[in-house]
């Protein structure tokens, strides 16, 4: 606002006067119910059960090419996710970290913990997210040998900037595909399924902004780099 | 207590191995509706913890408690996530 105009006091009296007409005829906004249950207005149990059966009616239909040598199929990875997930909640319990898997919180902290040397930094999810890359050098040593790949350099320059892109997004959206997709959405999370739609959508997006033709087919050539 | 998370990562990296597992093939492969193992994988893994984790709940052995829900912070940070997902190529 200006100094001394009549303009300024003409748009202050203006400012003043559309908030008060606005807030008479806008309805009040409630909170959103931060559970699914909640938001339905059904009891937790139902809405489990009925969530659990059709996920795995719709995960029993979805086909697959069998896995390769050495590795587990999807029903056998699956089961295995769900139970480290559930050990993931029960010692996160226990170390006051009140959540499951989760990627972009504990990547951030670990930044952090290097950075400042912040021992706030040092939690359950920092410690977990170190695991990772231990454990799946271990299983695949275990596999076979194993070799170190690096693409060139605009390529690295992409994977950068693509990784930035989801630690700012991961971060105001408080989480990724794993502290939303797999984690709040175990426990119903209303926030998580927004976030959810929202990474697909995202995704979906940036393959037809990306200049991909034919989508179904585009979508379908699978990378796995994670 | 906090050192309770690293063999939680030792096993999620190991069955991310086993499993060859990837979230963000899972969500091309609902892209593209054409079936594919991270997505059956993901959609089990979801439905496993899911129930497991809401019986504890109810059994009074876990507090979990859904964060307060943010449309804005969860459209834009979503829609960010997902482009930069495909752009990682991760």
């Amino acid at each position: 606002m200006g100094t001394g105009s009549a303009g300024a006091a003409v748009a202050a009296a203006g400012f003043a006067v559309g908030g008060f007409v606005t807030v008479q005829v806008w309805p009040a906004t409630t909170p959103v119910p931060a559970s699914i249950p909640a938001l339905l207005g059904l009891p937790v149990p139902v809405v489990v059960a009925l969530a659990g059966t059709g996920l795995v009616v719709a995960a029993r239909r979805i086909r697959y090419r069998p896995p390769a040598p050495g590795r587990w199929g999807p029903d056998r990875t699956g089961l295995a996710l769900a139970a480290v997930g559930v050990l993931a909640w029960l010692t996160g319990a226990a170390a006051d970290w009140n959540w499951g898997l989760s990627m972009t919180g504990p990547s951030r902290s670990l930044v952090e913990l290097i950075v400042s040397g912040s021992s706030s930094a040092l939690t359950w999810g920092t410690a977990m997210l170190v695991g990772v890359p231990l454990g799946a050098l271990a299983s695949a040593r275990a596999r076979g040998p194993i070799a170190w790949r690096a693409p060139g350099g605009a390529e690295l320059a992409r994977r950068l900037g693509g990784g930035l892109l989801m630690g700012a997004g991961g971060t105001i959206a408080a989480g990724c595909n794993v502290g939303n997709a797999l984690t709040g959405l175990s426990i119903l999370s209303v926030h998580s399924l927004v976030a959810t739609l929202a990474i697909v959508a995202g995704a979906g997006l940036a393959l037809v902004g990306g200049g991909m033709t034919g989508i179904r087919r585009r979508f379908s050539v699978v990378r796995k780099e994670a | 207590m906090w050192l309770l998370g690293l063999p939680i990562g030792v096993l999620l990296g190991a069955v991310i191995d086993r499993g060859d597992f990837c979230m963000h093939s899972a969500v091309r492969e609902g892209l593209a509706r054409n079936g594919g193992s991270n997505l059956r994988a993901y959609l089990i893994a979801l439905a496993g913890q899911l129930v497991v984790v809401n019986l504890l709940a109810l059994a009074g052995w876990l507090a979990v408690s859904p964060p307060a829900v943010g449309v804005l912070p969860g459209v834009v940070g979503g829609l960010t996530f997902g482009a930069g997902m495909i752009m990682a190529r991760g």
